[in-house]
């Protein structure tokens, strides 16, 4: 094994980093809300986005594979990257299509009802969602690269 | 080669779904109270719960025990029962039992949310519900539905306020 450069070793301690913030995030928002469902069921529902047949199921699932991604991504595994990427994609659409409706939204993320709804606020979560966006596919494209330098590819 | 690697993950990905759903719904089987799988919104909720309140009076269904003026009277001096009056309020008002709380056949729903945290405290409690006298119904009525609410130990005193009054027995106001 090659010594690291600078830059290579700025590159890994900042992957390390998103890895344990971000995975952290994820896991604590996966463990506020399995105890409460409805809860999150509600929230699910004002979006306005899934049918009510999906609603549930959403709310039962979800907890569980935020706490699974994160714990996989902390662990620094590429899928929980690519979990938690493909996730807050999907947070991130939902919330640009109820700020696009003109309707604010409780969104549930850690336990819901902490925070009353508002467009603004809906906004910065949208933010927040892409920058989690970005540091998720910056780890799993970062992983991809060294899997494949490890296998020579 | 790297569309294989993406194949792999994305497979990796959906299974990871697959499982956190399978985990959400065994846990959701195992709660005290498992969420219905048809997301039921809060209003169709709150709904549900005035429903169970309003046609709980299932008075033939489930008739209550009587008892007479001297055994009345005895229970409201120990004390140890919650005495129900199903009166409306103006009645109530006007003068009840010493102690007695105003749950009325009439506006029973709402009675019935504004004394919830008392009743459901003193669940385990005798109760005794009385109305204005031999002939009134609200009485059985309201027993009936405090027993289809899963009140157990609900009676009926059939005297009611008219034979309380006539023996002079103490009364309140409002």
């Amino acid at each position: 094994m090659k010594p690291l450069g600078r830059t290579q070793a700025f590159l890994r301690w900042g992957e390390l980093a998103i890895r344990l913030v971000v995975g952290g995030v994820f896991l604590y928002a996966g463990a506020v809300k399995i105890s409460n469902p409805l809860q999150l069921a509600d929230s699910i529902w004002s979006f306005q986005i899934l049918p009510r047949a999906l609603v549930t199921p959403l709310a039962l699932g979800l907890p569980p594979f935020e706490i699974l991604a994160g714990a996989m991504l902390v662990a620094g595994w590429r899928v929980g990257a690519l979990a938690v990427a493909v996730a807050t994609a999907i947070f991130s659409a939902a919330f640009a299509s109820t700020l696009a409706r003109g309707i604010a939204v409780d969104c549930g993320c850690f336990g819901g009802g902490s925070a009353p709804a508002t467009l603004a606020g809906n906004l910065l979560e949208l933010l927040r969602d892409l920058v989690i966006l970005a540091a998720a596919l910056a780890v799993y494209v970062a992983r991809l690269g060294a899997r494949n330098e490890r296998r020579g590819a | 080669m790297r569309y294989a690697q993406y194949a792999g993950d994305a497979v990796a990905l959906a299974a990871l779904a697959v499982f956190s759903l399978a985990v959400g719904l065994a846990i959701n089987h195992f709660r005290a109270e498992p969420m219905p799988m048809l997301y039921q919104t809060q209003e169709q909720r709150l709904a549900a719960q005035l429903d169970k309140l309003i046609h709980a009076p299932a008075f033939e269904v489930t008739p209550a025990d009587f008892i007479g003026l001297g055994q009345f009277r005895s229970i409201v001096n120990s004390g140890s029962a919650v005495i129900i009056d199903a009166r409306a309020e103006p009645f109530y008002n006007d003068g009840h039992v010493p102690g007695a709380l105003n749950l009325s056949r009439e506006d029973f729903a709402r009675d019935y949310q504004r004394l919830s945290s008392v009743l459901a405290r003193d669940r385990g409690k005798q109760i005794v519900v009385y109305c204005s006298g031999q002939d009134c119904h609200d009485s059985r009525m309201v027993a009936s539905a405090l027993l289809s609410l899963g009140f157990r130990r609900v009676e009926v005193f059939t005297g009611g306020f008219e034979a309380w009054s006539r023996a002079g027995m103490p009364v309140s106001r409002k």
